[in-house]
């Protein structure tokens, strides 16, 4: 019994000495952070209600319709779930997930553009001068 | 014998009145008289250079670990205090001595606290602490236990999980990545980065980064290079089965019709379904239209 108990406790400091010599290093995942997550959760939505989105809208705006049928057809829209409306996706940037300051064809926000731009990573980004 | 003792002796030490007294040798300073006896034995013994040897007996024995030597304790004071000259070798001095383990004596316990489960867990964490030097501990830290029971491969019974388990060595291993990359390595190990520009601008074009000569418009669109445009323009056929000749619902599915035949991003097949979806929406939608006069 003595022994076994020996033994246990052999393990114990052992464990211990190897978990303070993790080296933590940078989690890096697809995601930058929660808000990134959820907005790509929306656009998943936005693309899934898209082609109904359409042709409800279509139906909505036009006046050749008689308008008992474009005011069910406002109602309907109004049903779908709130996360398919494409204005509830923000245009965040792609490394820091910043929601505002974004240079839009590179997806990303103006001070990690000007960075990469600095460091001619950018394609036919060049400091302007004239 | 004293001649060689005296041989032996590393330096004289004089008193204040002038004379000589007897001193300890840095010898039998170091390791004892006995031992000092001892080497003058071996070195009469063994041919060759006298001093050499003993000078090579007194640095390996004094060396290894000894204790130290009693005379010095018992030794009187004026002995002790005779320093020779020449600087003693402390590391020697000290390597000769050896750490005395004091046994701790361990509290009283009470007879019913110390078979007790915590009493038991006490005591052996005590026994680590005490007795077991550091390093030793953090060397086991970090080697493999022993195993208890040794496992041996052909005692037992074999489980028979594996029917023929000659025919797993043919068997493709399940690393479907591995196998990607290790031909991605076997592509780059032959390729090399491109010499020149041309051969730069020979793999872009590869890649599909540049045109490709003669100019083709539809680059890239390889999804929808058999259609025909007349598929995408011509949609009245498929407004045939299902919509009413005349009325608002005719007209707003002809300017849905226009409106798709000068869309050049969408499939036909796309456009199929966009009309048979606004199909389905008017066929749930007919109890209302019937009512409005529409249809």
């Amino acid at each position: 019994m003595n022994n076994m108990l020996k033994n246990t406790l052999k393990l114990i400091p052992s464990t211990l000495g190897i978990c303070s010599n993790i080296m933590f290093q940078q989690l890096r995942t697809r995601w930058v952070d929660c808000r990134m997550i959820r907005d790509f959760k929306r656009r998943k939505c936005v693309v899934e209600y898209a082609d109904e989105r359409l042709r409800l809208r279509t139906i909505l705006k036009n006046k050749v319709l008689p308008v008992a049928i474009r005011e069910d057809a406002r109602a309907m829209i109004m049903e779908l779930p709130r996360n398919s409306h494409p204005y509830r996706t923000t245009y965040r940037c792609a490394l820091t997930s910043r929601p505002r300051g974004n240079v839009k064809p590179f997806r990303m926000s103006r001070i990690v553009w000007r960075d990469l731009a600095d460091h001619n990573r950018l394609s036919g980004v060049q400091r302007a001068m004239w | 014998m004293k001649a060689e003792k005296e041989n032996l002796k590393l330096s004289t030490a004089k008193n204040k009145k002038g004379s000589f007294k007897k001193v300890v040798t840095a010898a039998e300073y170091q390791l004892g008289k006995e031992m000092a006896d001892a080497i003058v034995g071996v070195a009469k013994e063994l041919e060759g250079d006298k001093e050499q040897i003993k000078a090579d007996l007194v640095d390996k024995v004094a060396s290894m670990k000894a204790p130290v030597a009693e005379h010095i304790l018992e030794a009187p004071v004026k002995e002790r205090d005779a320093v020779p000259k020449e600087p003693v070798n402390f590391s020697d001095l000290i390597g000769g001595m050896a750490v005395e383990k004091i046994a701790k004596a361990r509290p009283q316990v009470k007879a019913d606290t110390q078979y007790s489960r915590a009493g038991r867990v006490r005591g052996s964490l005590k026994d680590k602490v005490d007795n077991e030097p550091i390093l030793a501990s953090r060397r086991r830290r970090f080697a493999p236990d022993e195993p208890s029971v040794r496992a041996g491969l052909e005692e037992s019974v074999p489980l028979g999980i594996f029917s023929d388990p000659a025919s797993l060595r043919k068997a493709k291993p399940l690393l479907p990545i591995w196998e990607q990359m290790h031909q991605r390595d076997l592509q780059l190990a032959v390729m090399h980065p491109p010499s020149n520009i041309y051969e730069e601008m020979i793999s872009w074009t590869n890649q599909g980064k540049l045109w490709k000569f003669p100019i083709d418009n539809e680059q890239g669109w390889e999804k929808e290079q058999n259609v025909p445009f007349s598929e995408h323009i011509f949609l009245d056929k498929h407004l045939q089965d299902w919509c009413p000749k005349k009325g608002p619902v005719r007209h707003f599915m002809e300017l849905v019709c226009i409106g798709l035949s000068k869309n050049p991003h969408f499939t036909v097949e796309e456009k199929k379904e966009h009309i048979l979806g606004y199909k389905n929406y008017f066929a749930g939608k007919s109890k209302l239209l019937k009512e409005l006069g529409a249809v």
